[in-house]
Formats: C-alpha cells, sequence, structure tokens
C-alpha cells in the first residue's frame, strides 16, 4: 500500500517536472529529465516501479505530439543510493553538467534528498521534486524555492496521528523509531503534537533496523507502563522485529504504526495479534486515485502504477524550458485555479495549456501544494480487522 | 506476595529467558574460538563468518526439504538439516586450513601473522555467503513457536506480568547442553580428547608423547566447524538469519572467550552466560520491576536503564577491554591472547 | 616489616600451606629452608598475591594487603622475582621494568617529549648500572631467550633491582647455577642489603649458600606428612653390583656431532655415548652447550655433521617423534608435564603411543614414585617441583623406553628431592635401560655415572667413567669449585 502511494507520487512529481521545463534545453527535439532514486541501497525493491512509472508518464507525453509542438522527453537515469550522500550529490552533479537535465526528479530518501538539494539544486537553479522524501527537516531548507515534493510532510503524519490517537483516548504511550531522518523526523512532529494535546510519551527510544534480537529495545519499551506501542519504522525491517517481539514476549497488545510499517507483510507475519491496531497512511479515496489504477493496468506497468495522463498535462503547462522559470509554474499547474486534470486526461490536459487555459492537476493523490512547495496530503486512517487494514475515515 | 512474583516473571521475560538463550548461543561460538585457539594458537576471526556459512546451508537444506514435504513439526525443520551445515562448516575449514593456515603453520608464523590471514578468509567467506544466499533477511524458523506462551501465562497464574518461553529459546539451551556435554565428556575421557588438550597444554611435550599434530589440527577444525553450524542455525531460528548479524556476533563471542580465559572450554561456557546476561542485564529498564518491589512513593521517576539499547554491542567491547586491562588470562586462567 | 599471621592454603583437598606465621625484619636476609612439598614456593605466592589464602592475614608494616593482586603488591615495593621476557633483549629487559614510566601515557608521550624523554634516559642509565654490576656487560643486546641458566638467574635479580623495591622475594635464585656464579650473586645480594637497604627473604636448597647470607633461618616443616630421606644412604656407584661389560659398539651413540639451531654452531664434533643399564652425565660450565648435545642425540638440533646411532641403527635423520617410537625417551628441563592435566593423564599421554593396555607400565611407574598414586587425580601444575619432576620422569617412562634422557632433571629441587631422585633413576637403570642425563650439580651427578663428558664451548673436554672424572685434579679444580 505503501508502494502504491509512493508510485503515485512519483507520477505525480513527474507530471510536475514537465509541466515546468518544456524547452529547458529546447535546441533541439528532445528534454531531458533527470530520474535520481536509489536503485541500489535499502529500498531498491521499490525503486524500478517508481522509475517504470515515471518514464511511463514521460512517454505518454512525448506520443500526444501535442508537447512543446511535437518534442520529446528523455529519462536519465541516477542513482541515490538512499543512503550515501556523496554518492546521490554526484549522480545528481552529472545529470545537472553532463546530461544538462531541464529538472531532476528526485530523490526518494530524505537524507539524499536534502544532500542534492542543498549541493546540486540550489547552486545550479534546477528544480527538484520528490515523491517521497517525507523529512519535516525539508520544509524549512533554504531551498530558493527550488524544492519540491508530492509527498506530505512528515510534521503532518504526526498531527494527524496525535489527533487520532487523543480522539481515541489514548493519553500514554511507548514510541520508537527507526533511527534515521524519517524516523527521527516523525518520532519529533509526533512527540511535540501529542504533548500539545495533553498525551504523555513514557519513552521514545530508537533502534536499530536490521538486528535479529529486539529483546533489549522491547523490554526497555515495556518498562516504562505504557500500553500502547507507537512503531515508526520499516515493515520489512526493525518495525515488524519490535512488534513481533512484543507480541511474542507479552509487551504490549495495542500497537499504532506510521506509514512505513502498513504492508501485507506485517499481517502475514504477526497474525491475529496485530487486530486492533491502528495507523495513518498518506491517500485519499479520491477519483483520480481508482483513474490511475485503472490507467496503469491499460500499459502494462506495476498495477498499482500508472497515470502517464497526468505528466503529458504538466508538460505542456510549461511552455518554456528555461531552468529558472519554473519555480512559478509548479504552483500554477499544481494548484486552482483552472480545469481539474486526473489520471489518464494528460492529452486533454496539455491540449488545454497549448490553448493558453488554466488546469489544477489533481492526480491520483489530490496534489496540492502549500506555499513552501510540498503536498498538503490527506491520510487515511486505517485499522486492522479481521487481518487486513481497514480505511475508517480520512484526515 | 503477588508483586514479587510479577517482578520475577518480568526479570525472567525479559533479561533472564533471552539471556540465557543468547548465552547459550554464544556459549556454542566461544567454545569454536577457543578450541582453535587452544590448539592452532591464534584468533579465528574467520568463525563468525563459518557460523554464517553453515546457517546459509542449513537454510537452503531447509527450503529444499519444506520443498518436499519433508518436516518434523512442531520442531522446526532446519535441525534435520543440520548435519547439512555441519558438514559444510567442516569442508570450509578444512579448506580454508589447507589453502591458507597450513601455510603460515608450517613456516611456524608468529599467531599475529595468523591472526590477519584469519581476517582474509573471513572477507573471502563474507564475499561467498553474499553471493549465494544475498544479504538480507531470511526466516529460518518454522513449526511450533511456543513452549510458554504470554497469555497462557499470565491466565494460568493469574499474574500481571506473562512469561513467554519460545521453543528455539528452549531448544537452543537444550542442543546447547547436549553439544557441550558431548565436547566434554570427548576432551576428559576420549584418547583424541585428551591428546587435543594435551597438544593445548604443552605442544612441544605432546609431540615428544607422540600425538600428531595434523590429526589434532584436524579434530580441532571438525569441531569448530561442528560448534560453529550448530551455534548459528540455534541463532537463526531464535531470531533470524542475516549475515552481518553473524559477523557482528564476533565481538561478544570473543569477549567471552577471553573473559572466560582463552584456551579455556569451560571458561568459554562461562563468560558466554556473564556476557550475554550482561547485554540484556545493562540495557532493561528496571522501572516496572522496581514499582513491583517499592513502595508506591519511591517510584523512580527516570526509566532506570544503565545504558540505552543502543550500547548493547559496546557492552561486550567494554568487558573485552576490561578483562584484557585487569586480568588478560581471564576468569580461569587461560592464554594470553597475543 | 612483613608479618604473616596463620596463613593457610587449600587447593582441593590438599593443604599446600597448612597455618603458617612467620615474620621478616627490616633489612634483613631471611632465608627459608625445608624440605621439598613443605610449601614454601606456595607460602611465597600467597605472599606476593599470586593465590589469595584460604585462611589468614599477611600484613606489610601494619596495612593488610592480604588477597592484593601481584601488580598492586609491585607498587607498595613487593617483588617476586619473575621470569624474564625471553623474546627482549637484556638491556630491554631491565628498561621494561619501572612502574609508572611517562611513556606508557600516550598525551604524555605526545606533548611532554621532554620529560619523556628524560626518564627514559634515567632508565637507561640506571639499566647500564645494574648490567655492570651484575657483570651482563657482554651479553647487553642478547634476547634473554638465549641467556644460559646462570645469566637467566641474574637477569632475574637486575630485573628486581630495576623496580627499586623494598622487599623482594627470591624463589631459589641459585637453582641451577654454578659455584662461580652462585658467589657473584650472593656478593651482588649482599652488597643490596647493606648498601641500598633491600630486604630479602629467600628459598633456598643450597645450604652454604643460605648460611653465608641469611640471618635469620626459618626452618618449614612438610604441610602434610610425609617421609624424609637421610641424605647419607644414597647408593654410591661402588654399592652396586659389578656386572658391567665393555660392549664393543655403544647402544647409543651421537657420534662427531657439530650443530646448532642457527647459523653458528653450538657444539663441535661432541661425541656422546650411553650403554643400556648405564648411567651417562654431561657435566660442564654454563653455555657449555651440554643440553644441546643432548638434544642433537634427541633430533632436536640441526646437524651440520656427525651421526646418531640408536642399537647400531642410523636414526640421524628421524624426527624426535619418530625417535620416541624408536624407544627413546625425553625429558625436558622446563615444561615437562601437562600442568592443566591430572597426574594420571599426564601418564596416559607418555603411553599415547603404546596401543592397547597400559596398566602394567603405569603400575611400575606408581612403584617407582608411590606419590604419584596417591595423587593421581591431582592437577600437575599444583605438584610442587619435585612431585612435577616425578610426573616427567614418569611420563617418560610410559612408553617403556630403551633409552631416557634427563635434562638437568634435579635444577631447582632440594638437596633431599635431589638424593631422592638420583636414587630412583639408579633403580631405574636397574631395570636395563640406557640413561643419558645432564647435570648442573656435577660432583653429585658423576658420583653415580658410569660415564661422564665434561663439555666446555661445546667440545669433549673429558670423557671418562665418572669416578675418574671425580678423582681428576683438573677436572675438580675447573668443574666441581675445587
Amino acid at each position: 500500500m505503501r508502494k502504491s502511494w509512493r508510485v503515485t507520487s512519483i507520477a505525480a512529481a513527474a507530471a510536475l517536472c514537465l509541466a515546468l521545463t518544456p524547452d529547458a534545453r529546447a535546441d533541439g527535439h528532445e528534454v531531458k529529465v533527470g530520474v535520481i532514486l536509489g536503485f541500489t541501497g535499502p529500498i531498491e525493491s521499490l525503486t524500478p516501479g517508481m522509475a517504470d512509472s515515471a518514464e511511463l508518464a514521460l512517454k505518454e507525453a512525448s506520443d500526444s505530439g501535442a508537447f512543446l509542438g511535437g518534442k520529446a522527453l528523455v529519462p536519465v537515469r541516477g542513482d541515490s543510493t538512499c543512503t550515501d550522500a556523496a554518492a546521490a550529490t554526484a549522480a545528481a552533479e552529472r545529470l545537472v553538467t553532463a546530461e544538462g537535465v531541464a529538472a531532476i526528479m528526485g530523490a526518494d530518501c530524505s537524507g539524499v534528498t536534502i544532500a542534492i538539494t542543498n549541493n546540486v539544486s540550489v547552486p545550479n537553479g534546477v528544480v527538484t521534486i520528490s515523491p517521497s522524501a517525507t523529512s519535516p527537516a525539508l520544509s524549512t531548507i533554504e531551498d530558493n524555492g527550488l524544492f519540491f515534493r508530492t509527498a506530505p510532510s512528515d510534521a503532518r503524519q504526526g498531527q494527524v496521528l496525535a489527533d487520532l490517537l487523543t480522539e481515541r483516548g489514548i493519553d500514554n504511550v511507548a514510541v520508537t523509531y527507526t533511527n534515521n531522518d524519517y524516523g527521527k523526523g516523525l518520532e519529533g512532529s509526533f512527540a511535540d503534537a501529542f504533548t500539545a494535546l495533553g498525551g504523555t510519551v513514557a519513552i521514545s527510544a530508537a533502534h536499530e533496523d536490521g538486528k535479529g534480537d529486539y529483546s533489549a529495545e522491547v523490554g526497555a519499551l515495556s518498562a516504562s507502563g505504557a500500553e500502547h506501542l507507537v512503531v515508526f519504522g520499516y515493515v520489512d525491517q526493525g518495525g515488524k522485529g519490535i512488534i513481533q517481539t512484543a507480541v511474542d514476549t507479552g509487551a504490549f497488545e495495542n500497537f499504532v504504526v506510521a506509514d512505513g510499517m502498513i504492508g501485507d507483510t506485517l499481517i502475514e507475519a504477526i497474525g491475529d495479534a496485530l487486530n486492533g491496531t491502528i495507523g495513518t497512511l498518506p491517500g485519499s479515496a479520491s477519483e483520480g486515485a481508482q483513474m490511475f489504477i485503472d490507467h496503469a493496468a491499460a500499459n502494462g506497468v506495476d498495477g498499482d502504477g500508472p497515470f502517464a495522463a497526468l505528466i503529458a498535462l504538466a508538460m505542456q503547462a510549461a511552455g518554456s524550458a528555461d531552468r529558472g522559470a519554473i519555480q512559478a509554474h509548479v504552483m500554477a499547474v499544481a494548484n486552482a485555479p483552472g480545469e481539474k486534470i486526473l489520471p489518464g486526461e494528460l492529452a486533454k490536459g496539455l491540449q488545454i495549456l497549448a490553448d493558453g487555459g488554466e488546469i489544477d492537476y489533481e492526480g491520483a493523490s489530490n496534489v496540492e501544494l502549500t506555499d513552501v512547495g510540498e503536498a498538503a496530503g490527506s491520510y487515511k486512517e486505517l485499522e486492522v480487522e479481521g487481518g487486513a487494514f481497514v480505511t475508517r475515515a480520512i484526515r | 506476595m503477588t508483586d514479587v512474583a510479577n517482578a520475577i516473571v518480568l526479570l525472567l521475560n525479559f533479561v533472564i529467558v533471552p539471556g540465557v538463550a543468547y548465552g547459550s548461543q554464544l556459549a556454542l561460538g566461544a567454545l569454536g574460538v577457543t578450541l582453535v585457539f587452544g590448539i592452532l594458537r591464534f584468533a579465528n576471526f574467520a568463525h563468525g563468518d563459518v557460523m554464517a556459512f553453515g546457517t546459509m546451508v542449513v537454510l537452503l537444506t531447509t527450503w529444499w526439504f519444506q520443498g518436499m514435504g519433508v518436516g518434523i513439526a512442531p520442531l522446526p525443520t532446519a535441525l534435520i538439516a543440520l548435519p547439512f551445515g555441519i558438514a559444510a562448516a567442516a569442508a570450509f575449514n578444512l579448506t580454508a586450513d589447507r589453502l591458507v593456515f597450513r601455510f603460515y603453520r608450517r613456516r611456524k608464523s608468529p599467531p599475529v601473522i595468523l591472526l590477519i590471514a584469519s581476517i582474509g578468509v573471513m572477507f573471502a567467506l563474507q564475499g561467498i555467503v553474499r553471493l549465494i544466499i544475498g544479504p538480507n533477511d531470511q526466516r529460518l524458523a518454522d513449526g511450533a513457536r511456543f513452549i510458554i506462551k504470554a497469555s497462557e501465562f499470565k491466565a494460568a497464574t493469574g499474574l500481571k506480568e506473562g512469561l513467554a518461553i519460545k521453543l528455539s529459546q528452549g531448544l537452543t539451551v537444550a542442543v546447547t547442553a547436549i553439544a557441550v556435554a558431548a565436547l566434554f565428556l570427548f576432551l576428559q575421557r576420549s584418547r583424541a580428547g585428551k591428546a587435543m588438550r594435551a597438544y593445548s597444554d604443552n605442544e612441544d611435550l605432546a609431540l615428544l608423547s607422540g600425538v600428531n599434530p595434523d590429526r589434532v589440527v584436524l579434530y580441532a577444525w571438525l569441531i569448530a566447524a561442528t560448534l560453529a553450524a550448530v551455534a548459528g542455525t540455534m541463532y537463526g531460528i531464535d531470531k533470524s538469519f542475516k549475515p552481518f548479524t553473524y559477523f557482528q556476533l564476533l565481538l561478544p563471542t570473543f569477549s567471552s572467550a577471553i573473559l572466560g580465559g582463552i584456551g579455556h572450554p569451560v571458561g568459554a561456557v562461562v563468560g558466554a552466560f556473564i556476557v550475554a546476561l550482561s547485554e540484556t542485564g545493562v540495557t532493561y529498564a528496571y522501572k516496572k520491576f522496581l514499582r513491583y518491589l517499592l513502595p508506591e512513593s519511591w517510584e523512580p521517576g527516570g526509566l532506570v536503564q544503565l545504558l540505552s539499547t543502543d550500547y548493547k554491542l559496546a557492552i561486550s567491547f567494554v568487558i573485552l577491554v576490561v578483562v584484557l586491562l585487569v586480568r588478560p588470562t581471564g576468569i580461569f586462567r587461560g592464554r594470553v591472547l597475543s | 616489616m612483613i608479618r604473616v599471621e596463620n596463613l593457610h592454603l587449600h587447593f582441593g583437598g590438599i593443604r599446600a600451606v597448612d597455618g603458617v606465621s612467620l615474620e621478616i625484619e627490616q633489612g634483613s636476609i631471611t632465608g627459608l629452608i625445608g624440605p621439598n612439598g613443605a610449601g614454601k614456593t606456595t607460602l611465597f605466592n600467597v605472599i606476593a598475591g599470586v593465590y589469595p589464602p584460604s585462611e589468614g592475614r599477611v600484613f606489610l608494616q601494619d596495612e593488610d594487603i592480604t588477597g592484593l593482586g601481584p601488580h598492586q603488591l609491585f607498587h607498595r615495593g613487593v617483588l617476586r622475582t619473575a621470569h624474564e621476557f625471553s623474546s627482549l633483549t637484556v638491556a630491554e629487559n631491565l628498561t621494561t621494568v619501572p612502574a609508572g614510566q611517562a611513556g606508557e601515557e600516550l598525551l604524555n608521550a605526545w606533548f611532554r617529549r621532554g620529560r619523556v624523554r628524560a626518564q627514559e634516559a634515567e632508565i637507561r642509565a640506571r639499566a647500564a648500572d645494574v648490567i655492570h654490576f651484575l657483570g651482563l656487560d657482554e651479553v647487553a643486546g642478547e634476547r634473554a631467550g638465549a641467556l644460559s641458566g646462570g645469566q637467566k638467574k641474574l637477569l632475574e635479580l637486575g630485573r628486581t633491582m630495576m623496580a627499586e623495591p623494598r622487599i623482594v622475594f627470591l624463589d631459589e635464585v641459585g637453582a641451577g647455577v654454578n659455584r662461580t656464579l652462585l658467589r657473584s650473586i650472593g656478593d651482588a645480594i649482599l652488597r643490596l642489603n647493606r648498601e641500598r637497604g633491600y630486604t630479602f627473604c629467600m628459598i633456598e636448597h643450597d645450604i652454604d649458600f643460605i648460611s653465608r647470607l641469611c640471618q635469620p633461618v626459618i626452618v618449614m616443616a612438610l604441610a602434610r606428612r610425609g617421609q624424609v630421606r637421610p641424605a647419607g644412604d644414597r647408593l654410591l656407584p661402588g654399592a652396586r653390583p659389578q656386572t658391567r661389560r665393555r660392549p664393543i659398539m655403544s647402544f647409543l651413540i651421537g657420534d662427531g656431532m657439530t650443530g646448532g639451531y642457527g647459523d653458528a654452531d653450538i657444539i663441535r664434533n661432541c661425541t656422546i655415548e650411553a650403554e643400556q643399564g648405564e648411567i651417562a652425565v654431561i657435566v660442564g660450565p654454563n653455555g657449555a652447550g651440554k643440553s644441546t648435545a643432548m638434544k642433537a642425540v634427541f633430533g632436536m638440533v640441526m646437524l651440520r655433521a656427525g651421526a646418531v646411532l640408536l642399537d647400531g641403527e642410523d636414526i640421524t635423520r628421524l624426527s624426535p617423534q619418530e625417535r620416541v617410537r624408536k624407544g627413546m625417551g625425553f625429558v625436558p628441563q622446563e615444561r615437562n608435564v601437562f600442568t592443566t592435566m591430572s597426574v594420571q593423564e599426564n601418564l596416559e599421554m607418555g603411553a599415547y603411543i603404546r596401543a592397547g593396555d597400559i596398566a602394567d607400565p603405569m603400575a611400575r611407574v606408581f612403584d617407582l614414585f608411590p606419590i604419584l598414586k596417591e595423587r593421581r587425580r591431582q592437577i600437575a601444575g599444583e605438584l610442587s617441583g619435585g612431585q612435577r619432576q616425578q610426573v616427567a620422569i614418569g611420563r617418560a617412562l610410559m612408553t617403556e623406553p630403551r633409552v631416557l634422557m634427563l635434562d638437568e632433571p634435579t635444577a631447582g629441587v632440594s638437596p633431599v628431592v635431589m638424593d631422592d631422585l638420583f636414587d630412583r633413576i639408579l633403580e631405574i637403570r636397574a631395570t636395563g635401560i640406557a640413561i643419558l642425563m645432564v647435570e648442573q650439580n656435577a660432583a653429585q651427578a658423576l658420583s653415580i655415572a658410569d660415564r661422564g663428558y665434561v663439555l666446555v664451548t661445546g667440545e669433549n673436554r673429558h670423557t671418562d667413567t665418572g669416578a675418574a672424572l671425580l678423582a681428576d685434579p683438573e677436572v675438580r679444580r675447573s668443574f666441581l669449585g675445587g
């Protein structure tokens, strides 16, 4: 589920890139767009799908013939590695200087995204649009308005989660988070929001991913006396290990999880003991989401993925390939006013823009950018019931 | 009274049971290290990865058995795959000895050269394991999961705290007890075992007594491989199999062996339990435990945790450094690691 | 200065030290004598903190130091002589002793190089002084492992001096040292005591040495009831039946052996023979290559020339292990038992190459050394020096060898035990075994020897029967201390 959301965001990000970059290097017939994702590293299993859906969007735009009077968009891949800031910076540097890309779609993980924004994007004036970096730190980064993301900041998720718990009358929790920018950011925003609402964080402890044994961590968490365990981690990593150990030792029976923990493998591993677990996941029940899924299936991309139509629409909106002109256009195509563009309506969007009209790109996840250039984001409130995540409400 | 029972159960559940299971796994590893040191007189850094290698073969065999529908439920299938892992680890150790260690042994190289050679073997083996099975986490356990479930324990005793004992934990302790008993019987009673002890005690005199050094070295490698494969498999069943974790086990393993007195088998076992229980005991937060025992007004404000769990690995490092500084021969007066 | 009150130490059921009380006066040289097994060395170890006592207390000038470890005592100026670091040179051995060297702390080594250098210079100067004091100038640059037994003893004393201690415990500093050297060690101890105010407490077997140096002398009784043989009933060569016949060729011959461990030859054209039912003894001054000659016969030395024959068979190319199988038993001077194994296991290991029942040879060893039967379950490392020597000989006898080679079997044992060991060696000879031994106590050894070899600088100097050598005035003057 997390994956589908990521892919949606990717497509949206790609679409936004294109919206801003027409004619970026317009001398030839091609416009190059950088795609920097962690093709190797801890999320390497997710990236091929993300890249495919981004590239599908670019292809749709090119094929429509309406893009900047018939130009083609060419994706150029770079490897962010997800963890190695130096490698990611070098990859971005290469795309900008050697390949001359008009804009960069990426990166994926928060840490390397911050590095690319600081070291490449800002010095070169290249717009970067991340589909999945959610660290609150990126909201306040000194980016000269060049950084955008179609994923919401975790500050928002922390707030949503805190609201949710308070509404359910839970006021004392133990928190454990994966020891990286994602986990720390989410933990910080959640703790602030929860405390402000009158709740108590009895213990907040980091866990390292990839350990064989989490009994010591769970022991410490349970010693706090809290009855609810909030886990900010990864479903295939330490987060699952923590919940497994907590269930095994009887330390906790009630769990609260954030987006990184929501996945079917968690339910497979833990089983019935997970019933009653609540969580939040970015996303909405929008009309766009279903259209996106249908469209992706039609184009043979991983069932969750394609919304190539959106990309084409966004490209046309830009009209100029100048790197410097990008910022203003991002906001314009993403937000109202204008005709709403849903997945699969790429050609329509391109045409409206070519005709000088306005659009409001909605995509699969109701993309709206806040004034710092990130998705405001809506979240699903989920609860595990009978061995499956069930959506309770949209926030 | 119930409070005391609750406190004891709490400590058992979070410190003693996991500590004893972990200690058993360490003991098997430390015995292998100490035995190789006693006979070959160098610290074998490849031992952790021999554990990974043996466990990998067990894992592959387990998958094969599972594919054929062969199993011994409720016990984990890995147990019947264990002989394959032992054979593979033994084959590896003997190959490494033939290709690397024998060369330096014949040249009578100082222990430090052999130690560094073993680091080379370690890196090579890490590559082999990652090439075959990759660096990721794999699950080794199947079959029943618990001997005592926390919820059942609570229901049965009426206590507030639950006690869970996983099948893998019980199995680990049982297998370790059998392996250690068999090893000690071998060393104390059998002719070959006595020859190994004699060789470890005084190599020159053992040679004068007609002990065949090649045979003793062969036994040492075979036993070390067996212990490594068993230790790795038990760790994998209890937790999970990930090559890097096995490499990390090297530090607590050496701490155990050196704390007990390297070259001293009883010391290795005692050292392993001290290290394991220190790791679980020092990183446990005693707040809830104390709350059961102390009057309400004395309830501790903090977590009463000596060290954050992040520093778990550092504990074995501290033990290692302190032992080397204060009593380099270890508890049972083994040799000094050179 | 040191007061010991009612000290007990038990190893399992064995009472190694059983209620000892004594006092060591400041400025004295206190001698500690007693039969072997009386627990003298163990008492030293308890006072020096190697073992914590089972009962009783130890005071250093009214400070209770019971149970303190050796390094804590070191800092209080209590020192027990320890073995040298064999891989360091003599000079390095001395400079590593003083505690609290500034260079040991890395910070100092970086930031106060001047101070470190000054201190190191001072230590070096002191080491040079000590080397000169002990007459070790010529070997200052040698590795300690390459020194002869007597020079090692001096180095031991030198290491003690470097620490500038308040009280020094000397454990048989004279063992395995020839007369001349013993005298110079004694002089050094006396000078240290008078000129520098050192207090000494020493265990010694040599009564002359003790009576020259020590005031007072404390006599320790056996910790456990044991039997002490009177020294007088030693069997002399003349007392044994004359069954001797001159063979055409000796049973064991090391013929014209030349060789050593590295490039330098330690023995040159050296010939050693031993006959079944006879004792052959190699004597000579320190560094004469006595041990090397015997090791050459056993195949532990690279031979550049010469041959070794056993019962007419050329075994020059065989390894020591193969020679064991041919019927040679060897008892090394040091590290000659498995210290972590029981007495019985030690003997079992001796018979390792024998297939089948070992009850017979073990029974014979127990007949020869009854104490071993009594202690067969005890760990060999806990035995006294003399008992350990018995285990070592017993181990070698388990293969039922035709030749028994002993490298200084009496080094470090008391005169009583030495006499006892010689008696046992005579008993072993009576079984028809050829015995070849190296001995420091030349006079006693030659008195039981059928043949004697006097080696000097790796060459045969005198060869004759033991009695003849004892009677030779030149041998007496040069090697037997007059």
